[in-house]
């Protein structure tokens, strides 16, 4: 017997993992050639772990934007009503802050 | 219950809810045609000749199935319903032989009714026909796949009367096919021979298989002596082929047009009926008095015996081992009667007269030839015996009474009932009871065994105890019976069962009727026949006496064991 | 610990099976574990996401890029450049037809554009073997509303305000339906799910059971409570071996999970579903003959009355709806009967699903807002008839609907137009015809198509479209009489007024329909002995233009019986005893100098 409650539960736990294929906000991570080499996928996994573990309405993309290397790692917040934000040459321990700073905006996924 | 009021034609009805409207517009006279409805068959809607116009209605409907309603308007003959219904004529002749002149059902055919009913005068269709191999692997029925019209009516009677379901429908669309499982033929599957099938068949796709040249040959040979037994139910209906009224009795007349067809000698079933009482009578006092493979089931009826072989053999000790009277019959003509008239058996060719196409099968088992010979030679069906009356120009309606031949020609009531359901079992009481008791029956009919219900039941007081008996008639009701009695809900000491419905009068070779009432006016005519009889009781039957004095001994003595009694074995269905 | 942060949908749909999209997933996954990404990135089999010539259908998330006919050696590329890199691979976008643009986004491409998906909401969505993404996308919420909050009588008002109307071909209204079993007095009842999808080119059943079984279990369950039943069946082909999984999964998820058994939500209320096969049979979709199938018997329809809902399976109530109705249930009670009223037309609420075929550019599933224009779903969403050739007809309703023809393209989409307009809605098979389509031909297809189908029951059906296709064929082969079009028309109608059930009354459909809009067709092949398509061969006869043929000789050459003689650089000539009419000359012509 599962109940409504019990139901909703379930619900809105697997609605915080399918996030992904509705994001609201997007939080980009520039992870060309380039951005690898200056190690933006340590700034991803990183990234994507700190969201997990707020539990943040916040999707992780990686995507090849186009920056001058210099600014590298880069990262892109683009909000559910289009508002973005970049910022350059983020480490893994800068994007902690980054999404402290974000996650007022966001807010969490239900459920959380 | 609910009143209905319609309107037919123009015509004001007035009916109980649920009537169809084929049954509102019978109730008026008005005749809707009709093909695949049968009365005593489950409906179908198939055919759609009886299609009907329902005001409102956007298609026509089949009025056999479609259910009155209030205010209804009906009509049985607008431009759409004619144009319905010859189209429907016109496409089934379309694929269906025209070979009307040479067709068994020439004249007897409701397709060629239907098309005279309606004028149809031309086919506008043509193409594919049919072509089917002819299916003759069965000693009792025929199929002719390609005259068949797919109505459903034999597949239905089958499955709900007969509960056998030898034939079903195959394959879809205009390859629709009546078939037997796995296409192997009749005689392969679980059919009985009962021929209930060709009863209902409205054209010639089921017939009997026709032994009458095997008959004509051996009368036109002046070196065989022909001799032939009729069975009771054949004299109630023969009359029906020639005109008469249905339920008139014909024996004298009977057996004349058997003399004029040169049968040497024309005997009687009943004479052998009579001795199966004996035998089976002997048969139930012995196992009832040492409580042995009760209940003791009869074994007149070839349909049932097959039945039994192939959907109860766990049931087979109970059946007697007494032969059917026709098998009695004939293991004697070739015994006790060549000998008595002093002919080389070998060249007595033994026909039997019957209603019935199972004994056409049970003639050619291969035990049946105990005395040597083959115990009869030829079965012919009531309808091919009309069929050679007619083929000889016999005014059978204007013939003079003849009397049967001595001593197989002689029997009594109790034989004459074995016609009818419940009349084995009624004639078994009588001759049981009095040798029980020890003394003369007070009244030799008893009411409580008659009667067409399905299955019936009765306790008998016979010397101080009571026989619990039971008749079925038709094999789904045998089945309903016999899973009572696996089930522990009855228990009986003797049960009569009839492969057919109401018994060998309603037999699978008996003439064509679409009287509902077809049955019970047979009956009626071997009911009066019995009355009329001096001896009612089959142990008074003189020459039956004089059978076990001159030649049998005792009633299940040692040669009545060898000649009248037999054996049955488990068969496969498939 | 692993955290995802993409999802790599597959489509597992049919079509995208035979398209070899497992061989595609176990290449994905390979790749992911080359490039340490399968930690962050999940593949997950989908159902159908409709558009199948584009198979197979790869979707990633969170970008929701849409690539189409991915092949197993794309995967690696894929992975690399779009899941490391976060580089779309431009290559395997889809490209509409006429601009030869790129789309990346699934809601950009034309095909799903003007498409409404509500029947088909979670097809492609959802991993269809999961109950949970399906409760994730508010799955099961219908049905705890209805039997937790309102009576049955609740439930069937707001089916009936929906306005929605039986998807199977009759369009019967539902709520109705789910009320006349629910008056029917019984201690037992029956849900039936028809699946007998039976139209030939229609899948939107199948898609639906492929891709969202779910909806389907939902809908039983909230119809059992409505009409009171507890025991539900689905009757699908057993064709259909993904839909038949799919659907065992989903069963036993529903089962384990406390959606069907004993008690659901702890109210009073029992319902269980179990699964029965068919072998196919297009009439088994006529539900007579469904029930009778499901009782163990040969598939053939039994008269009506007494209808299902008064006596159907055993004998009992029995409520029949087909695939894609019950997936519109469960959105009737979350957003409201209004809601779904306000999608479509007057009479006609909702959407519809359509299998698109035939000669059209986008073949596959859409679903559109009732209403929708043909002409819409052929061009916009169809994009239109291959190879610049020109529209000629569509046919709509199945084997039993009607031919419509270009001056009838403006239709609207919706139970009445279409039957006004001399066609039919049907399940929604939706055939695109060009040019090239002999009308007369089309109708001999389909008469075949339901003649084979036919049970045998009935002698209109059963003998009558016999006849019908025998002189159809005999006019496709030049050897139709005068009269034969009156003939075709009696019996045609004697079919469709005296047939025992829906398939015979419908059989002689497309000969009426063609007969309607093209019987100069007819006349064409009757009278002048000519098929004015070019298509039926027994009437073909080929001959060369002098003016137009510059003697090249190249038809002379692929001639495979000699038929052809000529001299070079002269008009070149067919000898018409020899010519076997194969087409072969035709099809080289550099000048288009044959005529048929």
């Amino acid at each position: 017997m599962l109940t409504v409650a019990e139901l909703n539960a379930i619900r809105d736990r697997v609605r915080k993992q399918l996030s992904i294929r509705e994001p609201h906000n997007r939080l980009i991570i520039g992870v060309g050639t380039v951005g690898i080499a200056a190690g933006a996928r340590d700034v991803m996994v990183t990234a994507m772990q700190e969201v997990n573990a707020r539990g943040l309405d916040l999707v992780v993309v990686g995507e090849d934007l186009a920056m001058p290397a210099t600014d590298m790692p880069v990262v892109k917040f683009v909000s559910a009503d289009g508002v973005e934000e970049v910022f350059t040459r983020v480490s893994a321990d800068g994007v902690h802050e980054i999404i402290a700073s974000l996650a007022a905006k966001v807010g969490t996924l239900p459920g959380v | 219950m609910e009143r209905i009021k319609l309107t037919i034609d123009g015509n004001p009805v007035e009916v109980e809810a649920g009537t169809t409207i084929l049954e509102a517009a019978q109730k008026i006279g008005v005749h809707i045609p009709t093909l695949c409805y049968h009365p005593e068959l489950r409906l179908e809607g198939a055919c759609r000749i009886c299609v009907v116009e329902v005001e409102g209605m956007r298609n026509l409907v089949a009025s056999c199935v479609y259910p009155v309603a209030n205010n209804m308007v009906v009509k049985t003959n607008s431009e759409a319903v004619r144009r319905a219904r010859r189209t429907i004529v016109e496409l089934l002749i379309a694929n269906h032989p025209q070979d009307c002149l040479v067709c068994s059902r020439h004249g007897e055919c409701e397709l060629q009714d239907l098309s005279r009913q309606l004028g149809i005068r031309k086919v506008r269709f043509s193409g594919e026909k049919r072509d089917l191999a002819l299916d003759e692997s069965s000693y009792s029925v025929v199929r002719d796949p390609n005259k068949c019209i797919l109505c459903g009516r034999c597949v239905r009677v089958c499955a709900e009367t007969q509960s056998v379901s030898a034939i079903g429908m195959a394959n879809r669309g205009s390859d629709s096919i009546v078939t037997t499982p796995f296409n192997l033929g009749l005689a392969e599957g679980p059919c009985v021979g009962c021929g209930q099938c060709i009863n209902v068949c409205p054209v010639a796709a089921l017939r009997e298989k026709d032994d009458t040249e095997r008959v004509w040959e051996a009368l036109q040979d002046s070196k065989t002596h022909v001799v032939v037994q009729v069975a009771p139910a054949v004299r109630a209906a023969l009359g029906e082929e020639f005109g008469l009224r249905a339920g008139s009795l014909v024996t004298g007349k009977l057996v004349t047009a058997l003399r004029k067809l040169g049968f040497d000698q024309v005997f009687d079933t009943q004479f052998a009926a009579d001795l199966t009482i004996m035998e089976e009578g002997h048969e139930f006092i012995s196992r009832l008095q040492k409580r042995e493979n009760l209940p003791l089931i009869t074994s007149c009826s070839p349909g049932w015996v097959s039945y039994c072989e192939r959907f109860y053999p766990d049931m087979l000790p109970h059946v007697s081992t007494c032969k059917s009277p026709q098998q009695m019959f004939g293991a004697l003509a070739k015994t006790y009667y060549a000998q008595k008239a002093g002919i080389n058996p070998a060249h007595i060719f033994s026909v039997s007269i019957m209603p019935c196409t199972a004994k056409k099968t049970e003639a050619a088992r291969a035990e049946m030839q105990a005395s040597g010979y083959r115990d009869v030679d030829a079965v012919i069906t009531t309808r091919e015996l009309a069929n050679m009356i007619r083929e000889a120009g016999i005014d059978f309606a204007n013939l003079s009474e003849g009397e049967f031949d001595l001593p197989m020609g002689m029997s009594t009531g109790a034989g004459t009932i074995f016609g009818i359901t419940g009349g084995v079992m009624e004639a078994a009481l009588r001759t049981v009871a009095e040798m029980l008791d020890g003394q003369e029956l007070p009244e030799v009919e008893f009411q409580q065994v008659r009667g067409f219900a399905g299955v019936r039941e009765a306790t008998v007081r016979i010397a101080g105890q009571d026989v619990r008996v039971a008749i079925a008639n038709g094999l789904a009701q045998a089945n309903r019976l016999l899973e009572r009695i696996k089930a522990g809900e009855a228990e009986y000491h003797f049960i009569e069962i009839m492969g057919c419905p109401g018994g060998c009068i309603g037999g699978g070779g008996q003439p064509l009727s679409k009287d509902p009432d077809i049955r019970m006016k047979r009956a009626t005519a071997l009911y009066r026949q019995d009355m009329l009889k001096k001896v009612r009781k089959s142990h008074e039957n003189p020459a039956v006496q004089e059978l076990y004095r001159s030649f049998l001994g005792e009633p299940n003595g040692e040669k009545a064991h060898q000649l009248l009694h037999t054996h049955y074995h488990a068969r496969s269905r498939y | 610990m692993s955290i995802i942060r993409s999802h790599v949908l597959v489509c597992g749909g049919t079509g995208c099976f035979s398209s070899g999209c497992k061989k595609v997933q176990a290449e994905l996954h390979a790749a992911l574990e080359r490039h340490g990404l399968a930690n962050e990135v999940r593949v997950v089999e989908s159902g159908c996401f409709g558009f199948c010539k584009m198979g197979p259908i790869v979707m990633v998330y969170p970008e929701g890029a849409f690539y189409c006919q991915v092949m197993p050696e794309d995967a690696e590329e894929l992975v690399k450049e779009h899941l490391l890199k976060g580089r779309v691979v431009e290559r395997l976008l889809y490209k509409e037809p006429v601009t030869e643009e790129s789309v990346a986004l699934f809601n950009d491409i034309g095909f799903y554009k003007k498409q409404h998906r509500v029947a088909l909401r979670n097809c492609g969505k959802i991993n269809p073997e999961s109950i949970e993404e399906y409760i994730a996308h508010d799955g099961y919420q219908a049905l705890a509303r209805a039997v937790t909050r309102m009576t049955p009588e609740e439930v069937i008002e707001e089916v009936k305000r929906s306005g929605l109307r039986g998807r199977g071909g009759g369009g019967f209204p539902v709520g109705r339906k789910w009320e006349f079993a629910r008056v029917s007095k019984d201690s037992i009842k029956y849900v039936v799910c028809n699946a007998d999808e039976g139209d030939p080119g229609a899948f939107m059943d199948r898609s639906i059971l492929e891709g969202d079984p779910h909806s389907v279990i939902e809908a039983m369950a909230i119809a059992g409570y409505a009409i009171g039943a507890s025991q539900g069946f689905v009757y699908v082909r057993a064709e259909y071996p993904i839909a038949v999984e799919r659907l065992s999964i989903a069963i036993k998820q529903a089962r384990e999970t406390g959606l069907l058994g004993k008690n659901i939500f702890g109210t009073d209320f029992s319902f269980d579903v179990g699964i029965r096969l068919g072998a196919g049979a297009f009439v088994c979709g006529e539900e007579t003959a469904l029930m009778t199938s499901i009782e163990g018997h040969r598939g053939t329809p039994r008269p009506r009355p007494p209808y299902p809902a008064v006596k159907g399976l055993w004998g009992k109530p029995t409520l029949i709806n087909n695939v894609e109705t019950l997936a519109n249930i469960p959105v009737i009670l979350l957003h409201g009967p209004d809601h779904f009223a306000s999608i479509g037309t007057e009479g006609s609420k909702g959407t519809k699903v359509f299998a698109l075929a035939g000669n059209i550019n986008n073949t596959g599933l859409v679903e559109v807002p009732m209403g929708t224009t043909l002409r819409e779903i052929v061009y916009d969403i169809g994009g239109g008839i291959p190879g610049g050739k020109a529209f000629k007809a569509c046919q709509t309703g199945g084997p039993s609907g009607g031919c419509l023809p270009a001056e009838l393209l403006d239709t609207p989409v919706d139970y009445d137009s279409l039957i006004a307009a001399g066609s039919m809605m049907g399940s929604g098979g939706l055939i695109v015809m060009d040019e090239d389509t002999c009308m007369v031909d089309v109708a001999r297809f389909f008469l075949e198509f339901t003649q084979d189908e036919s049970c045998g029951k009935c002698v209109p059906c059963r003998e009558g479209t016999k006849r019908m296709l025998e002189i159809l064929e005999r006019i496709t082969k030049g050897q139709g009489e005068e009269g034969d079009i009156q003939l075709l028309e009696e019996l045609a109608e004697v079919i469709s007024k005296a047939s025992l059930c829906g398939l015979g009354q419908t059989a002689p459909n497309p000969v009426l329909a063609t007969l309607r809009f093209f019987r100069h067709e007819y006349e064409a092949h009757i009278r002048d002995r000519r098929c004015p398509a070019g298509v039926c061969q027994a009437l073909l006869s080929y001959h060369i233009v002098a003016e137009k043929c510059k003697g090249c000789g190249l038809c002379k050459k692929v001639c495979p019986v000699e038929a052809i003689s000529g001299e070079l650089r002269q008009p070149h000539m067919i000898d018409k005893d020899k010519c076997i009419k194969c087409g072969a000359c035709v099809a080289k012509c550099p000048f288009k100098a044959i005529s048929r």
